[in-house]
């Protein structure tokens, strides 16, 4: 009967046992993380007897959690990918906003200006044409600011949030290094039976971490979970945690990056690109996929922009008879020097808009920058030369002294290079494309490898040049082709020694009207080209444009005169003096005359003597010359050319370009909103499968319960009927 | 498969939340009319539309210059007229001078009239338009372009040559993305022929007239001859005018297909369909109510509702 009594006992304890852990799963049925759990029974050993082996009823050997680690771990995969794409969209949904928005929209701004110039062509010296030119111009210059500084703006709120990304990573290490130690304290007193309940928690913990960054686990024998980040950085290893912490970057002062601290105290620089999923990998990768390209880009399109109009606005003449003042200023391209560099280098990178003049001489060409009249050195016949970024290579043919060639490589490709009309030799040029011109949205990492050598890498894609020179000057000078800047080294670089160039990033800091009057702005062209009333011939002179602003303004009058017997027309009056200019009316219809940095075309049959004159204008209050010339700017392509590339044009124009902009990063937001909404049904689907093992049902529970009750009352009548078996033997006596 | 409670509730939510957007994104579609919210909604159409945008205000502008052009031009045509008409009555009085039954009296008479003429032509040489700007001044605008006084040029104390004071300019302006349409035209076009003035011609004519003995039949030749070749310059100039304003007729018609054409594939690229809008709107509505009634009967639903 106590045998009775024990099963019976047995049985009951394990029914109750039963009944709390399914009253336990109830309750915590909306717990977050929570694992079901259930007993496991098993039968109690034996009696042996001459008659077999008696049961000797129900032991509760443990109680275990409906867990699958695969699930789980998939479930962790799953939330960092998603976490990832939504942080991203996030991100980029306010950029795209932003560009799209009509209000804050470039194209409205640029609009107005071009309409603002076309007015002034219809009234060039009218005070309130151009006032409107210049209001919108400021407008302009103000939607590029606004733009730029949301830029910076949601750049600053990105680093803040990778700041605050790396805080509660480093809190949920910390706790995922405590559960370890606890899980282990908490299963060495239960003898080796499972701490469900940490274990859960540090699951959930581990859950939460994957919201932040992707993450390896493995477990360990004793219990403990270590986590990895990264290419395989320890974040948690045991009852330890490292620390990640968000440290300026050291190439770039305007950016966060993330370092590794270790539980050793030394610091880890980790690759950002290796920092993926989560919040933080979201956050990383739309900072350097997304919003450096775009702000570059905005920065491109405003140096390009700048640069044409300045360059139109110098080549003519302003309401005062002076030649036109920068239309625009812009800032220059940004250098930052590694704050880890040994050595004492600084490098410039200049951004050169500026013509060049060949003159050939028996020693070679010489070179003239006409900018600022600097001597770019002496190149001999037949070599390329390479000058602040610009590569100006020969064809066929031989010069002959005194020819000289003017470089104009903001032009069209086929007007880069015009040669001097009096030229005797055959020589000629093709021109790679203007600075401005051929900037990329890239930024730049430039490495002194070695001695005398550097390196250059273009971040966006990771193409790289490299170029050893009798110098670290002259290496560096080398690689100037490459960027389409002009780079130039001060003080002595050490080997390892690294710069980040982001040619475009502050140009829009710079951005402003030069102009405050105006009378400032150059509507007229400062030369004039004439027939003389008296000629008696039909040749018509046409044009009269200006092709070197530093000759500009013309000191005298020259005068063409044409000689029908040599078919040639001498040049009087020139200061430098001009060599004759053949014209044969019977196989030239048209001569385009390219002289002392003026250009006019003359047509038709002029008869002997007839004379033409090109003279200084710079009173013609009704000439348009020049706003035509702004407003030719408007369908121009300005943008796109490679750098370096001889003879490779524009691709775009700046309406053009934002047009592009606005499209590259809507169709990432649209790419992003794609596969964030993938992630989150593969993240559902991930939660589902945990769910479906793990999570509670509470009709199954309920079930349960009532299962474990009838156990419960059935172990409780088998105790009723050996009370009543014990009565029985006592009912005897 | 194991179903959790879990999941049915999620299951629900998830339907419902997805309903609302949709529907959230129909709504701000119909009240801002636009297909596209952002450029994320159609990369492609988006920037299409951009430039589009940017066309269409060209053209705006194109037009306004076209006006600008139409009004210089047409005033131009009438100073033209009056120079054609001044010029006949100038010819009719050098083919009086030829009668050779005039006296001195006579003669100078005549040459008291050409003298009025004269000044009646350099008044429509400087004459302006209603922007205050001189028709045949070329590029200049400050000063008037012809200065001429008769008896200096005659004796020759003034050149020819000096009586001009604008420049060969030719002002333009641009009327479509290629296209740009000269407007006045400079002074030495239309008032000197034959490598002199019309005010000279004149000029020597009147000295000539007023001499004792009057002007020699070579002379009036000259005379004549000159005056007929400048009076085929003001022809051949209002012609040329002439064909430019029916290139602004062309072009503003033109424009003004050009502009309905840009405004409808605009309005095909970013406005709403409404009648579409609305269906899917309807949709998403009749949608939602069924996640919600159908969330709602599920979740009612438990073993424990039995359990008594």
């Amino acid at each position: 009967m106590s045998g009775l009594i024990g099963v019976g006992l047995s049985g009951l304890n394990a029914a109750q046992a039963g009944l709390l852990t399914t009253s336990n799963n109830i309750t915590n049925q909306s717990t977050a993380g929570y694992t079901r759990q259930s007993t496991v029974q098993e039968t109690s050993i034996s009696l042996a007897t001459g008659s077999g082996y008696i049961g000797q009823g129900v032991n509760v050997a443990t109680i275990q959690r409906m867990y699958s680690q695969y699930l789980t771990t998939q479930l962790w995969s799953a939330q960092a990918s998603s976490a990832e794409k939504d942080a991203y969209q996030t991100q980029i949904n306010q950029l795209d906003t932003l560009l799209g928005t009509n209000s804050t929209s470039l194209a409205t701004s640029l609009s107005s200006f071009q309409s603002a110039i076309q007015d002034w062509s219809s009234n060039p010296s009218d005070t309130a044409s151009r006032q409107a030119v210049l209001s919108t111009a400021r407008s302009l210059v103000s939607s590029f600011q606004t733009l730029d500084a949301s830029m910076t703006s949601i750049r600053e709120g990105v680093n803040q949030q990778i700041t605050t990304s790396v805080d509660t990573i480093n809190g949920l290490a910390a706790e995922v290094a405590s559960l370890n130690q606890e899980i282990k304290n908490a299963e060495a007193i239960s003898g080796g039976q499972p701490a469900n309940d940490l274990r859960d928690q540090r699951d959930q913990v581990l859950f939460q971490l994957s919201q932040q960054i992707r993450t390896q686990t493995v477990t360990a024998s004793d219990g403990s979970v270590s986590v990895f980040i990264g290419s395989g950085q320890s974040l948690v290893s045991g009852p330890t945690a490292a620390s990640l912490t968000a440290v300026t970057n050291s190439e770039d002062p305007t950016s966060v990056t993330v370092a590794l601290e270790t539980p050793y105290g030394s610091r880890i620089s980790l690759d950002e690109s290796t920092l993926t999923g989560g919040a933080l990998g979201g956050l990383l990768a739309f900072k350097t996929e997304s919003l450096d390209s775009a702000q570059n880009a905005l920065g491109q399109m405003a140096i390009a922009l700048t640069s044409a109009f300045n360059n139109v606005q110098n080549s003519g003449v302003d309401l005062n008879g002076n030649l036109g003042g920068d239309l625009f200023t812009i800032g220059s391209p940004g250098v930052t020097v590694n704050s880890d560099n040994t050595g004492s280098a600084t490098v410039t990178a200049a951004l050169v808009s500026s013509d060049y003049r060949l003159t050939y001489s028996a020693s070679g060409y010489t070179v003239t920058r006409l900018s600022d009249s600097a001597d770019m050195g002496t190149f001999t016949a037949g070599s390329t030369i390479s000058v602040d970024g610009v590569t100006i290579t020969p064809g066929s043919g031989t010069p002959a002294v005194g020819d000289s060639f003017l470089v104009k490589p903001g032009n069209d490709t086929s007007s880069r290079v015009i040669a001097e009309s009096d030229n005797t030799g055959t020589a000629s040029f093709t021109s790679s494309a203007a600075n401005s011109q051929t900037l990329t949205t890239s930024d730049y990492r430039l490495i002194y490898t070695s001695a005398n050598t550097f390196s250059l890498t273009r971040l966006s894609d990771n193409t790289s040049w490299s170029a050893t020179g009798a110098t670290p000057a002259a290496a560096l000078a080398t690689l100037s082709s490459d960027i389409g800047l002009s780079l130039s080294v001060s003080g002595t670089p050490a080997t390892g020694d690294s710069f980040l160039i982001q040619p475009t990033r502050n140009a829009i800091g710079g951005l402003s009207v030069a102009l405050t009057t105006t009378a400032a702005l150059a509507a007229g062209t400062p030369i004039k080209a004439a027939a003389s009333t008296t000629n008696t011939g039909a040749a018509t002179v046409s044009g009269g444009a200006v092709d070197d602003v530093s000759q500009m303004p013309l000191t005298s009058t020259m005068t063409l005169t044409y000689d029908s017997s040599s078919k040639l027309f001498t040049v009087s009056g020139a200061s430098p003096a001009v060599g004759d200019i053949s014209y044969d009316p019977s196989s030239q219809s048209n001569v385009a005359i390219h002289i002392n940095g003026v250009a006019f075309t003359i047509a038709g049959v002029p008869s002997n003597g007839d004379t033409f004159t090109v003279s200084p204008s710079l009173s013609g209050a009704n000439d348009n010359r020049n706003v035509l010339a702004f407003a030719d700017l408007q369908s121009a392509k300005l943008l796109g050319a490679s750098s370096g590339v001889v003879g490779s044009s524009n691709t775009a124009t700046i309406s053009g370009a934002y047009a592009a902009l606005v499209s590259r990063v809507g169709s990432k937001a649209a790419e992003i909103s794609v596969s964030a909404t993938a992630q989150t049904a593969l993240l559902a689907a991930a939660q589902t499968a945990r769910d479906s093992t793990s999570a509670v049902n509470l009709d199954e529970e309920a079930a349960n319960l009532l299962s474990y009750q009838k156990a419960y009352q059935a172990c409780a009548k088998v105790i009723d009927i050996a009370g009543k078996l014990f009565d029985s033997i006592l009912a005897i006596g | 498969m194991r179903i959790s409670s879990n999941m049915i509730y999620n299951a629900g939510l998830s339907g419902i939340q997805t309903q609302t957007a949709s529907m959230l994104k129909s709504t701000l579609q119909l009240s801002s009319g636009k297909r596209i919210l952002t450029p994320a909604d159609d990369p492609a159409a988006a920037s299409q539309a951009l430039q589009l945008d940017q066309t269409l205000s060209q053209l705006t502008q194109f037009n306004k210059n076209l006006d600008s052009v139409a009004a210089s031009l047409n005033e131009e045509n009438t100073q033209l007229t009056s120079v054609t008409d001044q010029l006949q009555s100038i010819r009719d009085l050098f083919m009086q001078s030829g009668n050779s039954t005039l006296t001195a009296t006579d003669r100078n008479s005549l040459a008291t009239e050409l003298r009025g003429r004269f000044a009646d032509l350099l008044g429509l040489a400087n004459s302006k338009d209603a922007t205050g700007t001189y028709v045949f001044s070329g590029y200049q605008n400050s000063t008037e372009p012809f200065s001429a006084d008769l008896n200096s040029l005659a004796s020759g104390t003034q050149s020819d040559s000096s009586i001009y004071l604008g420049d060969q300019g030719q002002r333009e302006v641009q009327v479509s993305p290629n296209e740009r349409l000269a407007v006045g035209d400079a002074g030495t076009s239309v008032f000197y022929a034959n490598g002199q003035s019309v005010f000279k011609t004149i000029a020597d004519l009147v000295t000539q007239l007023e001499s004792s003995s009057g002007a020699t039949t070579a002379q009036r030749t000259t005379a004549l001859a000159n005056l007929d070749a400048v009076m085929a310059n003001v022809s051949s100039t209002a012609s040329s005018v002439g064909t430019r304003l029916n290139q602004v007729d062309a072009l503003q018609s033109v424009n003004a297909d050009l502009k309905v054409n840009y405004q409808t594939q605009l309005s095909n690229l970013q406005d709403v369909d409404v009648t579409q809008a609305t269906i899917d709107l309807t949709r998403y509505k009749t949608n939602l109510e069924a996640a919600q009634a159908s969330y709602s009967q599920i979740a009612a639903l438990s073993l424990f509702n039995y359990i008594s």
